[in-house]
């Protein structure tokens, strides 16, 4: 058998040949609409009733709360590929303790100073996120090149720096505005969208969304180890600082628009996973509507559901967080049964 | 003989070269662990008598005072430089401890300052610590004095439901309790806060369930320069009764925040919002 | 692309990874289709990292690469990877691929930029796991497989790429003795038949005296043999490469067996 042969067509052995752009746009429709269904049904839930203003309203912040998990989901996943870790989450990378910053810094300023108009807390956030990404891709790099475990490192460390800086900030910022700062850390969404933001930051989801899926492919190849995959076909490097990239964006938008809330970067993908297989062209779809879709839900949940439990506001991060101790012990327990067995 | 005389003149000198003349401050030294104690003090024009104020007070212009301490952590030391006698404060009295142990005589007097009541109380108990109850008393006078003109102009009329929320992003409601509560219900209204879910006096809600509590008029306190984002935004639920009825309002001033005996003074505007009818000089425009 | 054999070929290559510490010097190697080409030497001879310059995965300190007499950076990744094919020593993924989500992969250079496989690159991933024998381990996973069920899955995949060379790095140094023979018949297979250039880094010189064409002597980066098997094992010539005493036994075969004491 040499390479100039053409092997035949077996019925048996060769899959029986769907086109692939066909079964893509069966799944994109089917996630599609299974997302409009999802964030209808939760638009008829909340505290007030619901007349067609109130709706409007929580349409706007479902579509806030679809675009965050989305972008969460999806920047989890790239980074699980990108580091080869199942355990990575978006927050690793420094983003949302550098986000706090910059609303911290803000608030901190502003008896102070006029703040210029556009320093609303998103764009503080979104700031303020972007540059500790930065700071975390001078600190890890070298060369221009990006290595997993020092992507990792200068995470923790730029983290931890970013938590010294705001407890620092904490000595001049007023009591009340405290409380509202913690209030924001915990992470949350409101009614009160700013249109413009909301569509910037939509499209720098979105964008950086359909980009990851784009180099699904590359990125299931990082998982042969770099020299496989280099030798295959993948600038690794270039790879690497483009998902880096990727990531930084959505999760700056996704904090901007809701402040930094946990774990479902790292719960969403990994549900996806389990489900579906690790194949990232398949993922990168699913886990960013599965993503939306998670947080419309939990959003809903947490909109409606105080006077049933007799508290204001509940912000989405407490019931993400709440979810993701069980489900972390869960995973625990799996991996140890593995090890065992 | 020399020797003894001798001995009484410096005994003498001593003696009196000891005692200071004129004190720094009267006796008793308050420290007024609060910014709401602090303004209390200095509006009672007792603001001599204080050596000491927590961190985030707001003194009288042309005053300043050492700073002691942070909201919830008294700096022990720095209390005692400053040989206190009395400390005024809102927190457990228990943060105190160490400085009682070094200087058993200082007098803690804690207090809770949350309604109307307790700002009367509040007065008159300071009054009493520094020695001049008279003052306290008759400022105590001056504010329910001013609270009852305002129910007297209101007086008879059919409540409308009042809801007082601080900013509008995350939305703090005043439930019942709170003094700014009791002055919802003394300008004539009924506080529409009580109905808004929650535990704490002071609400952190949903805006749904604002709209939910079908408040007549909406009241929104911001920082100054953010009024007009405010009602923009609380004008988006047009399905409120307050923004049908064009009644939703801003206030700036710090001292819907901050229990003092100012806050009399925000009873008659509060009451022009509510009952515009009964304004000093004919209807609202 | 020219249609004959294609030639890879390193002319004077020097490399260090510290000043003070060469690691190849002045080595030259010749690869094309048809030969089995085994790299034999101690440990830390430079071997691994020769099959990493020859791969481009390590730019040479001196010298050069070519591979049909253009330089290699002067290829692209992708073009590189419809050219030469890599199989690392050992078989791992991060995530738990199917066998034959694994040898599509080798087919990310041929496929557009989505990375989508259509009914040609399904077909040739079926024939590369045919050559190797791990059509019916098509559906497990890479850690259910035994070590040399493994390997051979990463040869497929390598195979995948349609390579002209075929460069491995100790295939077999943890597999048991039916796997290895395995592994090597597979090679030898592969040079002669497909045709292609193979090069392997090797431990077991019997193993590579036994079913190479060309043995190459690595000893601190250098080239101190090179030449058919018959030629290179000699007990002095291998003696001093290893630093061991040699014996050579006759067993029968073609090439003497190789004892160290």
């Amino acid at each position: 058998m040499t390479r100039a042969a053409q092997p035949a067509a077996q019925p048996g052995e060769t899959r029986a040949a769907e086109s692939p752009g066909r079964r893509l746009a069966i799944w994109l429709a089917a996630a599609v609409g299974t997302t409009l269904a999802v964030a209808l049904v939760c638009s008829l839930f909340g505290q007030s009733r619901t007349t067609p203003t109130v709706w409007v309203l929580r349409l706007q912040r479902l579509a806030a709360a679809g675009l965050v998990g989305a972008a969460l989901a999806t920047g989890g996943l790239a980074l699980q590929g990108l580091l080869r870790n199942p355990l990575a989450e978006p927050y690793i990378l420094g983003i949302s303790s550098g986000a706090g910053v910059g609303v911290l810094l803000g608030m901190a300023l502003a008896p102070w100073m006029a703040l210029p108009g556009w320093a609303t807390t998103p764009a503080l956030a979104f700031a303020g996120a972007l540059l500790t990404c930065g700071v975390v891709y001078f600190v890890a790099q070298r060369r221009g090149r990006l290595d997993p475990y020092g992507l990792i490192l200068s995470g923790v460390i730029v983290n931890a720096f970013n938590g010294a800086i705001m407890l620092a900030i904490h000595l001049y910022v007023d009591p009340f505005r405290i409380s509202d700062f913690v209030q924001w850390t915990m992470g949350r969404l409101t009614y009160q969208i700013d249109l413009p933001i909301l569509a910037t930051c939509g499209t720098l989801i979105v964008g950086g969304w359909v980009l990851v899926w784009v180099r699904a492919a590359a990125l299931n190849m990082l998982g042969l180890g770099d020299e496989v995959a280099s030798t295959a076909g993948v600038s690794v490097h270039r790879l690497r600082i483009e998902i880096f990239a990727l990531v930084g964006l959505m999760t700056a938008a996704a904090v901007a628009l809701a402040g930094p809330i946990g774990f479902l970067g790292l719960i969403v993908p990994h549900l996806c996973r389990m489900a579906l297989g690790p194949d990232h062209r398949r993922l990168a779809i699913v886990a960013g509507f599965a993503g939306a879709i998670f947080l419309m839900a939990v959003d809903t949940v947490c909109r409606s559901i105080g006077p049933v439990i007799r508290a204001g506001d509940v912000p989405v991060g407490i019931v993400t967080a709440l979810c993701g101790g069980p489900f972390f012990i869960h995973l625990l327990r799996g991996r140890l049964r593995e090890a065992a067995a | 003989m020399l020797k003894h005389r001798q001995i009484a003149w410096v005994a003498a000198a001593f003696f009196l070269g000891c005692s200071d003349g004129a004190p720094e401050a009267p006796r008793p030294r308050i420290v007024a662990y609060s910014p709401a104690l602090a303004e209390m003090v200095f509006d009672l024009g007792l603001g001599d008598h204080v050596v000491g104020v927590a961190a985030r007070t707001s003194l009288p212009a042309g005053q300043s005072r050492p700073i002691v301490g942070g909201a919830h952590k008294p700096n022990t030391e720095a209390i005692l430089a400053l040989e206190p006698d009395v400390v005024l404060t809102q927190v457990d009295p228990k943060k105190f401890q160490p400085l009682r142990r070094l200087r058993p005589r200082v007098h803690i007097e804690a207090m809770t300052i949350e309604t109307l009541d307790d700002i009367a109380s509040a007065l008159r108990r300071i009054g009493r610590v520094a020695g001049r109850p008279e003052v306290g008393n008759a400022a105590a006078e001056r504010f329910t004095e001013t609270l009852a003109a305002v129910r007297k102009r209101v007086a008879g009329r059919p409540r409308p439901r009042v809801l007082f929320v601080m900013g509008y992003e995350r939305p703090y409601v005043a439930a019942g309790g709170t003094f700014v509560g009791d002055l919802i219900e003394v300008a004539g209204g009924v506080n529409a806060g009580a109905d808004v879910p929650g535990t704490q006096r002071w609400r952190a809600a949903n805006a749904e369930a604002v709209v939910a509590a079908r408040p007549d008029v909406l009241i929104c306190r911001v920082d100054p320069g953010a009024q007009d984002p405010a009602v923009a935004a609380w004008r988006k639920w047009a399905d409120m009764p307050a923004v049908k009825a064009g009644r939703v309002f801003t206030v700036t001033d710090r001292h819907w925040l901050v229990p003092s005996a100012r806050v009399a003074a925000l009873a008659e505007p509060l009451a022009d919002l509510v009952h515009p009818d009964t304004r000093a000089g004919g209807a609202a425009p | 692309m020219t249609n004959g054999p294609h030639v890879l070929e390193a002319h004077g290559l020097t490399f260090a990874y510290r000043p003070a510490r060469p690691v190849l010097q002045d080595v030259s190697v010749s690869a094309k289709a048809g030969k089995l080409i085994c790299l034999l030497g101690p440990n830390g001879s430079g071997k691994t990292t020769l099959l990493r310059c020859l791969l481009g995965i390590r730019r040479p300190d001196g010298g050069e690469v070519r591979l049909d007499g253009r330089r290699l950076k002067k290829h692209s990744r992708r073009q590189l990877a419809r050219l030469l094919a890599y199989v690392p020593q050992i078989p791992a993924t991060a995530f738990a691929f199917t066998v034959r989500q694994i040898v599509l992969m080798g087919r990310f250079a041929h496929t557009g930029v989505l990375g989508m496989a259509g009914e040609h690159d399904q077909a040739v991933a079926e024939q590369a796991m045919k050559m190797t024998g791990t059509v019916r381990l098509a559906d497990r996973t890479l850690d259910e497989l035994s070590g040399g069920e493994a390997q051979c899955v990463m040869i497929a995949r390598a195979l995948a790429q349609q390579p002209q060379v075929l460069l491995l790095d100790e295939p077999t140094s943890h597999l048991d003795v039916k796997n290895q023979l395995t592994i090597y018949r597979m090679m030898v297979r592969l040079a002669h038949d497909w045709p292609m250039g193979v090069v392997c880094v090797s431990h077991d010189v019997n193993l590579a005296a036994r079913f190479a064409d060309e043995l190459i002597l690595m000893r601190a980066g250098r080239v101190v043999a090179d030449g058919t098997p018959a030629e290179v094992v000699r007990a002095d010539v291998l003696g001093q490469a290893y630093g061991v005493q040699i014996e050579l036994i006759d067993a029968g075969s073609p090439v003497p067996m190789v004892v160290a004491h």
